[in-house]
This record gives structure tokens, C-alpha cells and sequence, in this order.
């Protein structure tokens, strides 16, 4: 085993330890100890609702982020590509970007009623700034040398776009790919709690309501494992490939 | 013999700055033409004009016609590899006429080498292989032996002879070594420095 991977092991060891210390001198409802979550979690899996909601959530999650990634790409090429209509929109950039989630959420499901694309449009309202800011910063960066490679071998837009200005963009879009899980995910928690009757965030609404802590740890610590793992088998992988020819 | 190139560039600036202005060129089909003069003159820019990849000019430039183009750096793709960049410029070629473009600038079996694995003298002979690749009917090469050690500059020079020798594309070659273009060119324009 690696020995970053053998830290990453004691740290989360550690933390454990301290949760159970601090669970032992805390009142028994207010922190349950880890061990006590972990058979809850057990239990959620095999005998409740967990995986259900986990699924739900999930696809939320993938929705968002497909949706989020997608267009904020094309705005942020698109800015980044045409500096006219960058200052036009710049600061609509900076206002989106600075909106509260909560406050997209609220509204979305005013203007849009308690459904599933409300929900949607909310966490992409959300998370499209970011990624707009980080691929506009990719797409300036595009050198118009290669552009010029491109046109005198006559590669026409689809090569153009595959060949050569993906490759450049794909560090920007790794990065706004991976910040863009790490902060979709917690805001379609929010988004759940507010406006879903199913979802992880529904179910610790659920929790909250019955001060049911042991609950509410369990199901975010089930979440916390899934969300690492796409991280850890798809982002990390994709983000070693698109970088190996820099060696 | 008709022209494959012609071109009236009455003037081309940057910013303010003038670069090129009253040039007028005409290159005969099949012909072989150096274009020299001082730094700075605005050589690279001529090509860029030429080749179609610089449109804010005043004038205008006729050169119909496959292009190949070498630029002043090698500018190849950093993210594909050597094959995969002549591949790309030529879709035609099958895996063995790659392979044979790279043998014939002199890289035989360094196909999968991606450019920063590779010295500035290979990746320019990838970049000419790369030119040649298409079977060009117009040939610009931006000072194709510069940094090159005397080898390699030797073997270039020859397959540009060669290439030309044998399919007669219409080349045109900025250099600024007089020398250079006395030897290969069969007619020199000079470029003087615009104030
Ligand atoms: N993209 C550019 N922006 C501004 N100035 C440029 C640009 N490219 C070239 N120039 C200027 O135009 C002049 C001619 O450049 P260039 O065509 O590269 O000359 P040469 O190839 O003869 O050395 C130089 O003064 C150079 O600084
Ligand atoms: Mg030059």
C-alpha cells in the first residue's frame, strides 16, 4: 500500500478515535459513537430505504452535473472566445456566482413549483457560474498557434474541437468536473430538504424533525463513501489520463 | 506557367504598427522561392498571409491548392504523439505511409515519441514530415534549418530538394541566411525592414 494511502488511513482512524472520545463524555442522543452509526448504517442498507434514496440522489446529482458541466463549457467557451461578449456578461458572472444556493433553491421552487426540474434548474443555477469562470480562464488560454495548425491542414471544426482545443481545455474542465461533484452534491442536499419528498436530503429533513442524529450521520457517511469513490474510480483516473502526455 | 500564388498585400499592420505594404508577389507553378530579409520584416507574416491563416490585411491572395506549412517552431500537437500528428494533418495515410513519412525525414520507429519527448531537431523534421505528409501543392517552410545542428539541417535541406524534385509543389521558403537561399531557390525576394 502507498504510504499516502497508509495516512489517509490513520487520519481517518484518527478521526474516529476522537468521535468516539468526544461521543463518550457528549449526552448519548446528542452524539452516538461511530461504531453505533456504523450498525445503523448497516442496518439503513439492508433493511431501510437507504440505497432507494441514495439512488435518487445520485441521479441528481448526474443530472445536475451533466447539465451544469454542459452548458456552463459552451458559455464559457463562448466568453472566454469572444471578449465583447465577456464584458457584456461579466457581470452577470460575478452575480450569479455570489447568489446564495439557498436563495436560487427558495425561488426555483416558487417560480417553478415543487418539482423535478425546479430541483434541476436550481443546482445548475448554481454550479454553471463556477464552472463558466474556470473554462472562460481555459479558454483564453487556448493558443491561437495550434488554431493555425489546425486551419492550414484543414481539420475542420470537429477535429478542431477534439484535437485540438479539448486537449487544452481538459485541465479547466477536470477542475471545474471535480469541484463541480464536490459542491453539486451538497447542494442538491439542500435542494432535497426544501422541495423533494425522496433523496438523502429529504431523509435527514426526516431525521432533523425526530432529533434522529445517529440517522443523519449514518446517511452522510454513506454518502460521503459513494461521493469519494466516484472521485477516487472515475475523476481521478480521467483527470491521470487527460495529463499524460505532459509525462 | 500559371501562377499558383499570387498576392497584393498593401498593407498589413499590428496594432498600430505597420508591417508589410506595397508587396506584390506572384509565384509561378512549380517554382522554388526563398524570401529573405532582417528580422522582424514581417517574413513569418508574409507565410501567415499566404497561407490563408491571416485575413486582417488590406489586399488580397490567391494560392488554391493543398497546403503544407512549416511553421517557424515546430507547433506540433504537444498532446498526441509524432505519428499522430502527421495522421492528423493527413488522413489519408495508413499507419505504414506515417511511418514511412517519419522514415523519411529520418525518424524511422519514433512514431509514438510525443513532442517534449523529442529535441528541437526531431520535432522540426516531425513538423516537415508532417507538411510533406499531405502531398502539398504549396510548400511554405519558415526557416526550416534554423537551430538545426549541421546533420539535420543537411538532411531537411535534402528531402526539400527531393520533395521538390520530385512532385514539383510550388515552395516557397523564409530564410535568412542569403547563402541558403542562393543555393536552393530559383529566384529570391527580398524583404526590407517597413519603418
Ligand atoms: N501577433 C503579433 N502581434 C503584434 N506584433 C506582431 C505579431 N506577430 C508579429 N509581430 C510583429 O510584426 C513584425 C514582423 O514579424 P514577423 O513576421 O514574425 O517577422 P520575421 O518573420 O521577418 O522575423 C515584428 O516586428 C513583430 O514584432
Ligand atoms: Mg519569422
Amino acid at each position: 500500500m502507498p504510504p499516502r494511502l497508509v495516512w489517509q488511513a490513520l487520519s481517518l482512524l484518527l478521526l474516529a478515535v476522537v468521535w468516539h472520545g468526544a461521543a463518550l463524555v457528549a449526552p448519548a442522543a446528542t452524539l452516538p459513537p461511530p461504531l453505533e452509526v456504523g450498525r445503523a448504517l448497516v442496518v439503513a442498507v439492508t433493511q431501510g430505504d437507504l440505497l432507494r434514496h441514495l439512488g435518487v440522489t445520485l441521479a441528481r446529482v448526474g443530472a445536475a452535473f451533466v447539465l451544469s458541466l454542459s452548458l456552463g463549457t459552451a458559455l464559457g467557451v463562448a466568453l472566454g472566445r469572444m471578449p465583447l461578449l465577456d464584458r457584456i456578461l461579466d457581470g452577470w458572472v460575478v452575480f450569479f456566482l455570489n447568489l446564495p444556493a439557498l436563495v436560487t433553491a427558495i425561488l426555483c421552487f416558487v417560480w417553478f413549483g415543487l418539482g423535478e426540474a425546479a430541483a434541476l434548474a436550481a443546482v445548475a443555477v448554481n454550479k454553471i457560474p463556477s464552472v463558466v469562470v474556470t473554462v472562460r480562464e481555459g479558454a483564453r488560454a487556448l493558443d491561437p498557434g495550434y488554431d493555425a495548425v489546425a486551419l492550414a491542414y484543414r481539420f475542420g471544426w470537429r477535429k478542431s474541437l477534439v484535437h485540438v482545443v479539448l486537449p487544452q481545455l481538459a485541465p479547466y474542465l477536470m477542475a471545474a468536473a471535480r469541484s463541480g461533484l464536490a459542491l453539486i452534491w451538497k447542494i442538491v442536499l439542500v435542494v432535497e430538504l426544501l422541495g423533494r419528498s425522496d433523496g438523502i436530503g429529504f431523509k435527514l429533513h426526516v431525521f432533523f424533525q425526530n432529533f434522529d442524529v445517529t440517522g443523519i450521520l449514518a446517511y452522510s457517511l454513506a454518502f460521503i463513501v459513494v461521493v469519494q469513490a466516484i472521485e477516487l474510480a472515475v475523476l481521478a483516473p480521467l483527470d491521470r489520463m487527460t495529463r499524460a502526455w505532459r509525462g | 506557367m500559371a501562377d499558383a500564388i499570387r498576392a497584393r498585400v498593401e498593407a498589413k499592420r499590428y496594432g498600430g504598427k505597420l508591417v508589410l505594404a506595397g508587396l506584390e508577389i506572384a509565384v509561378a507553378e512549380g517554382e522554388f522561392v526563398a524570401v529573405t530579409g532582417p528580422s522582424g520584416c514581417g517574413k513569418s507574416t508574409l507565410l501567415a498571409i499566404l497561407a490563408g491563416l491571416d485575413r486582417h490585411f488590406r489586399g488580397e491572395v490567391q494560392a488554391p491548392g493543398r497546403l503544407g506549412m512549416v511553421f517557424q517552431e515546430p507547433r506540433l500537437l504537444p498532446w498526441r504523439s509524432a505519428a499522430a500528428n502527421i495522421a492528423l494533418a493527413a488522413p489519408d495515410l495508413d499507419a505504414a505511409a506515417v511511418e514511412a513519412a517519419l522514415a523519411a525525414v529520418g525518424l524511422a520507429g519514433q512514431g509514438a515519441l510525443y513532442p517534449r519527448q523529442m529535441s528541437l531537431g526531431m520535432a522540426r523534421r516531425v513538423a516537415l514530415a508532417r507538411a510533406l505528409a499531405v502531398a502539398p501543392d504549396i510548400l511554405l517552410l519558415d526557416e526550416p534549418f534554423v537551430s538545426l545542428d549541421a546533420e539535420s539541417a543537411d538532411l531537411v535541406r535534402r528531402v526539400v530538394v527531393a520533395d521538390w524534385q520530385a512532385r514539383r509543389p510550388t515552395v516557397v521558403m523564409v530564410t535568412h541566411d542569403l547563402a541558403e537561399a542562393e543555393a536552393l531557390a530559383q529566384r529570391i525576394i527580398r524583404l526590407s525592414s517597413t519603418p
